[in-house]
């Protein structure tokens, strides 16, 4: 698979921004990782607009009563029968239609665009799908400059503001992975304050100490990334004040929950979202998640059949709505796992599942990001995979589709190290049916907190 | 029991037409054919009555230069001795309109060059004059007249051909965008 | 086994017989070796076959038959007609390698979006009209063949049917002989119109490949589709890899304008001609449904000096699907080579070049699109009286002669790049500063000047060449790599010992950005001050040097005005377009030695 390539020069990246001056000493800085990437928000002062005026209605917006639809979802429907080639025969009536799975939209996109989206407009991101098959989602700068906003709502809610303006850096994503890209980036909405992504991989820095000088030069009002990531950063010590530490990709557990909170003296958030329609909910504390998002409608579905279950019941996430023209959803099934609940009129999920970490031991007992797996195998042709580890570190793997043995054998053998034991089998993906990739381990977070 | 000509001796026989019928029609005083006169001459010589009064009338300015041509070459076709030997009260109206719905898509020259265009024209008349070609079974050459319909594959096209051009063009765009940055993402999903 | 082995031996006898009957279905005088035969599996899977029963490869002009497997496919009896096939992708489609890319290159545009389905479509094109010829030119049965394959094959997906369902509509062949019973009224229609096009282009093919992949394209965009396609197909690619193996087609980085003319979607064509309902234009060319050009041209992204070139990954990737071994290296070399070709320096004229300090060495392949200087007309007419571009035309390779003293030695060169984050990928996205860099590179080389390159990204990494060196693929292997890391041109890199012990006169050339000014305000590993090494390295060259800076003049002044005092040059370009004038410029007052230096 082509991995992207940065393309762009820094005005086309931030139209509205005069002064890179920021930008540059972010990238120039003595302690700066080489970053290896660039990457900004394209927002033009008509997409600021759009994304000011939805800032507006988060604040607005009231969620649906229990038992009833949202007050949009009629218009809403309409607009998608009427612009969106793959909804064009979908009926009025929003029991009766369909649900969605990722499947559907991966093999043609391009159905679910709406025909009022200008395709200069475009924007793609692929993913690596730690929990599917890997797709592509299409999206626009302005459903893309929405998570900031979404953010800003969940941290709202505990009276936490985003500063921004020049000079400030407002959001880090931290990863810890083998490579992914790293860039340094400004926040248009945020006022031209700054947005990093660094991996914590010493590999991607002139000395170990910068990555922490440059976390302290800087200090970031708000940091994100995975919990493991987390674990990692809250052993280097950093000196930050971080207003807020945002988690997700999967469950974060109340015992790190209260290590971060405590170290860094801040909320820790814990945040279900999906790169198809961004945020949907948050936990203040492990298995209850807040639904934040009013525009984007919560179902639990039948797993095998398109019927509600009764309130409370388990079944499978689906979704309705959001603001991505590029990719309206209704009914989408997400993969997940839980129950709904309201409580003091707020929806809330229950015992979401398909978020349970999963910890991978390499032979030499290093902790091991499945990101980096799902990664490495995008190059082969599998519609899906299955890796379980043992007790003894030893793995299985199963893919559907065709790759040769050996060679998912050298790339496990590079992540794993030399001395796993691996069982590699293929077989041959049914067609149509696609499998999804899944992650599953013997060992358990206590094993690296060691 | 009347022999009905195979549509390839038919097909052959349109593309021998003669330069004559396919010259430009005369309308609003320009050109060279009298496509009334034509059709009427050829009536004459299919009811063997050559003095008979003309029978039909165009007015040639109200048809557009394309359904004339058509016009004109159908009046080939029928010099085919079979059309002589069968009766012409197919030759009327019904026929006519045929000829109106399917010359705007076609350029002329194609009826009596192309293959396919050829094989339609065949189709067309020997069904309005009630026969099927030889060889055939009237399943078969409803199936086969389907198969070259112009009408009927604009009819399709149309439905389907701006559903298409935008399948295309958000292809191609993702194409060149997943290849690119996109804008900054916020982390793990 | 033994009985099957009896079988396809005397099918080799056969079919060896039926071989010149097949050449001269075409031509008598038409010379290719008797096929390469192939009696099992193994043999066919060496020679390269995957799926398919036949093969040819363009390279070496030949044909590959595995007749085990045609055996299994029953086609035994059809000797003639396969052959015939075979030997009419030889000699009429796609005939010639630079025909093959010319294919391809007209199939690409239309399948934009999907361009890895190039090949297949090419292929099943290339059989259509090669068929049809036979079948009706050359009265040979070519139906039956494919009777005999499709009676056991399985005919699901879309692609397979319409273009099944195009050869019952060109033989008159009943509906389902070749197409099973899947049909629906699109798939008629798409093969109505694909059936009219084999006929209207069947002379002048390549003009209707492009539309012909645009029928195609709705059938290919989903890639299951493609996949299930390819599947049911697979026997029938005898010609998705014939110009593997082959030296690199020249001229294929411009883009060609007359070709963009017949990437047009014949369904909007049979559309637009309806709409002149009732007019007297009908026949009239001009309402044609044809894109703009400026729509083709945005479409595949027209770049570099006038847009008038292809996107570098746009063009590796097609030459890439024309030969799948072809070196990216070498075809990204080839890509900057063919822009700067232009705008190099004239060869010495011989008067001023000493006759040993170029030495030829040989001759090479020369192709259409390689410079005409380049052609040695004498060696092309030994190859053949009649001259074919790219086949029998040849051009002259020169070696240098390192050991003859010259009385007036050009300046040696060190290019320094800066290629930090802020640069782009030279591979990817047209670059302008390794273009101008591949201009000076190549006319300091043309005329017998060494050149040292060096690639820099500091802090984080450099790539340099092993010294100054006099080949060309040495220097352009160094310019058109990539390191995205830092934010500038290390100077320190001046330091480098092959700088140190420099035996010739050098000039320096930089080119960089602003933020080399925040690279001379810090200091070299040895703790030295980076403006001290730029002084130092600068008076050791002793030719003179040269900063070209992507910036506005006045950027940085006090940096500027250090500089200048030392002796360098600075030169600023605001847009990166003028880079080119620049090289152009600095070419010539540096290394034209046709009598006319400056």
């Amino acid at each position: 698979m082509m991995k992207p390539v940065a393309v762009l020069s820094d005005n086309e990246r931030f139209p509205l921004i005069d002064d890179l001056g920021f930008l540059k000493e972010l990238r120039q800085d003595s302690c700066a990782p080489a970053f290896n990437f660039g990457s900004g928000d394209r927002l033009t002062s008509e997409k600021l607009a759009q994304i000011n005026a939805y800032a507006g209605r988060v604040q607005a917006q009231q969620f649906w009563r229990q038992g009833s639809q949202p007050d949009w979802l009629p218009d809403f429907l309409s607009w998608c029968r009427a612009t969106v080639p793959a909804y064009r025969s979908h009926s009025c009536d929003f029991l009766q239609l369909p649900s969605l799975r990722r499947e559907q939209i991966a093999g043609r996109p391009w159905k679910y665009v709406s025909d009022e989206c200008n395709p200069d407009e475009m924007l793609v991101y692929n993913t690596s799908g730690s929990t599917g098959a890997p797709m592509d989602v299409l999206f626009d700068a302005v459903s893309q400059a929405a998570w900031i906003v979404q953010l800003e709502a969940i941290l709202a809610a505990d009276g936490i503001s985003l500063e921004g303006g020049q000079e400030r850096v407002s959001i880090c994503l931290v990863c810890n992975q083998e490579s992914t890209l790293t860039y340094a980036s400004l926040s248009t909405y945020l006022r031209g304050a700054g947005v990093l992504k660094i991996n914590l991989n010493p590999a991607d820095w002139r000395k170990p100490e910068d990555r922490s000088d440059y976390l302290q030069k800087y200090d970031p009002e708000i940091l994100t990334g995975d919990p493991f990531t987390f674990l990692t950063l809250a052993e280097m010590k950093p000196p930050i004040r971080p207003k807020a530490l945002v988690s997700s990709a999967m469950t974060l557990h109340d015992g790190l929950r209260r290590r971060l909170e405590k170290q860094f003296g801040c909320p820790v958030y814990d945040i279900y979202s999906l790169t198809e329609c961004r945020m949907i909910a948050v936990a203040r504390q492990a298995g209850i998640y807040r639904l934040i998002r009013p525009d984007l409608y919560v179902e639990i579905l039948h797993s095998d059949k398109d019927e509600a279950m009764p309130d409370g019941e388990r079944g499978e996430i689906t979704v309705t709505g959001g603001i991505n023209p590029f990719l309206p959803l209704i009914r989408y099934r997400t993969g997940d796992y839980g129950c709904l609940r309201y409580e003091n009129a707020v929806p809330h999920l229950f015992d979401l599942s398909g978020r349970a970490p999963v910890v991978f031991v390499g032979s030499d007992g290093s902790f091991i990001n499945n990101v980096d797996i799902s990664r490495a195998m995008c190059e082969f042709m599998l519609a899906g995979f299955k890796l379980h580890q043992c007790r003894d570190r030893s793995l299985e793997f199963v893919g559907w589709g065709s790759a040769a043995a050996a060679d998912i054998r050298r790339v496990l053998t590079h992540i794993f190290g030399k001395d796993c034991r691996l069982e590699v089998k293929i077989e041959a993906a049914d067609n149509g049916e696609s499998k999804k990739v899944s992650y599953s381990s013997e060992f358990t977070e206590a094993d690296i907190k060691t | 029991m009347t022999e009905v000509p195979t549509i390839s001796e038919l097909i052959h026989h349109i593309k021998r037409c003669p330069a004559e019928f396919i010259a430009a029609p005369v309308r609003r005083g320009k050109g060279e054919v009298y496509s009334e006169a034509l059709v009427n001459d050829v009536l004459r010589r299919l009811m063997q009555q050559p003095t008979a009064p003309g029978k039909v009338a165009l007015t040639a300015d109200r048809r557009s230069a394309a359904e004339l041509l058509l016009i004109q070459i159908c009046c080939w076709v029928l010099t085919h001795p079979f059309f002589a030997r069968i009766d012409n009260s197919w030759f009327n109206e019904v026929f006519w309109s045929q000829l109106a719905a399917v010359a705007p898509h076609v350029k002329s020259e194609l009826w009596v060059t192309d293959e396919q265009r050829a094989e339609e024209l065949a189709r067309m008349i020997l069904k309005c004059s009630g026969y099927v070609p030889a060889g055939e079974t009237s399943d078969e050459a409803l199936d086969r007249f389907d198969a070259v319909n112009t009408v009927k594959r604009i009819k399709v096209i149309e439905k389907t051909a701006a559903a298409e051009e935008r399948a295309k063009l958000l292809r191609r765009q993702m194409a060149e965008q997943r290849a690119r940055e996109a804008a900054n993402v916020y982390g793990r999903e | 086994m033994a009985e099957r082995i009896a079988t396809v031996t005397r099918l080799k006898e056969s079919w060896a017989a039926a071989w010149s009957q097949a050449v001269a279905i075409w031509s008598p005088y038409v010379t290719l070796r008797e096929p390469t035969w192939c009696l099992s599996a193994q043999d066919a899977q060496n020679e390269g076959l995957t799926g398919s029963f036949a093969m040819i490869r363009l390279t070496d002009h030949r044909v590959v038959i595995d007749l085990d497997s045609v055996h299994r496919h029953s086609v035994g009896d059809c000797a003639v007609q396969i052959l015939a096939h075979e030997i009419g992708h030889h000699v009429l489609i796609p005939a010639n390698r630079y025909d093959n890319v010319g294919l391809f290159r007209r199939m690409r545009l239309a399948l934009a979006g999907i361009e890895d389905r190039t090949p297949l479509v090419a292929n099943l094109y290339s059989d259509l009209v090669i068929n049809d010829t036979l079948q009706r030119i050359h009265q040979l049965d070519m139906a039956i063949v494919y009777r005999k394959i499709q009676a056991k094959a399985s005919i699901e997906s879309a692609l397979h049917i319409w273009y099944m369902r195009t050869y019952e509509y060109l033989w008159g062949l009943p509906r389902g002989t070749l197409s099973g019973g899947k049909q629906t009224a699109q798939l008629d229609a798409d093969a109505s119109l694909a059936a009219s096009l084999i006929r209207s282009y069947a002379r002048n093919w390549l003009d209707g490949a492009g539309r012909f992949a645009m029928l195609a394209y709705p059938y290919l965009i989903e890639d299951a589709q493609h996949n299930k396609a390819r599947q049911e197909l697979a026997r029938y690619l005898d010609a998705e890899k014939s110009g593997a193996g082959a030296e690199v087609v020249g001229g294929m980085a411009e883009i060609d304008e007359s070709i963009l003319d017949g990437i047009v979607d014949p369904r909007a064509e049979a559309l637009q001609n309806s709409d002149n309902k009732g007019e007297d234009d009908q026949e009239s060319d001009s309402s044609r449904k044809r894109p703009e050009i400026s729509d083709m041209r945005s479409l595949q992204g027209g770049t570099g000096p006038q847009k008038r070139y292809s996107e570098p990954g746009t063009y590796i990737d097609m030459m890439r699907q024309v030969d799948p071994a072809a070196d990216e290296n070498r075809l990204i070399i080839r890509y900057y080579r063919e822009i700067a070709m232009p705008h190099l320096v004239p060869f010495p004229e011989e008067e001023s070049a000493p006759l040993a300090d170029l030495l030829p060495e040989g001759t090479d392949q020369w192709e259409p699109g390689d410079p005409v200087e380049e052609l040695d007309w004498f060696e092309t007419t030994l190859v053949s009286p009649v001259v074919v571009p790219g086949v029998t035309t040849r051009s002259r390779v020169f070696t240098q002669d390192t050991d003859t003293p010259c009385k007036s030695q050009p300046y040696n060169l060190y290019v320094g790049i800066d290629c930090s984050g802020s640069m782009r990928n030279p591979r990817y996205n047209f670059s302008w500063p390794i273009s101008a860099a591949s201009i000076i590179t190549l006319s300091a080389l043309r005329a017998g000047a060494k050149v040292m390159c060096c690639l820099s990204g500091e802090p984080g990494s450099f790539l340099e060449s092993d010294g100054f060196v006099t080949s060309e693929h040495e220097a352009m292997l160094v310019l058109t790599s990539y390191l995205g890391t830092g934010y500038a041109y290390g100077i320190p890199r001046l330091q480098t010992p092959h700088l140190a012990e420099v035996k010739s006169t050098t000039h320096l050339l930089i080119v960089t950005d602003d933020d080399i000014f925040s690279m001379l305000d810090a200091k070299a590993p040895n703790g030295e001050s980076n403006y001290d090494v730029a002084e130092k390295a600068l008076a050791r060259a002793g030719g003179g040097g040269t900063f070209v800076l992507h910036s506005r003049p006045g950027y940085s002044a006090g940096g500027v005005s250090r500089l200048e005092k030392m002796g360098w040059t600075i030169h600023y370009v605001t847009r990166e377009e003028e880079l080119v004038a620049f090289a152009r410029a600095f070419s010539r007052k540096f290394y034209d030695r046709t009598g006319k230096r400056q």
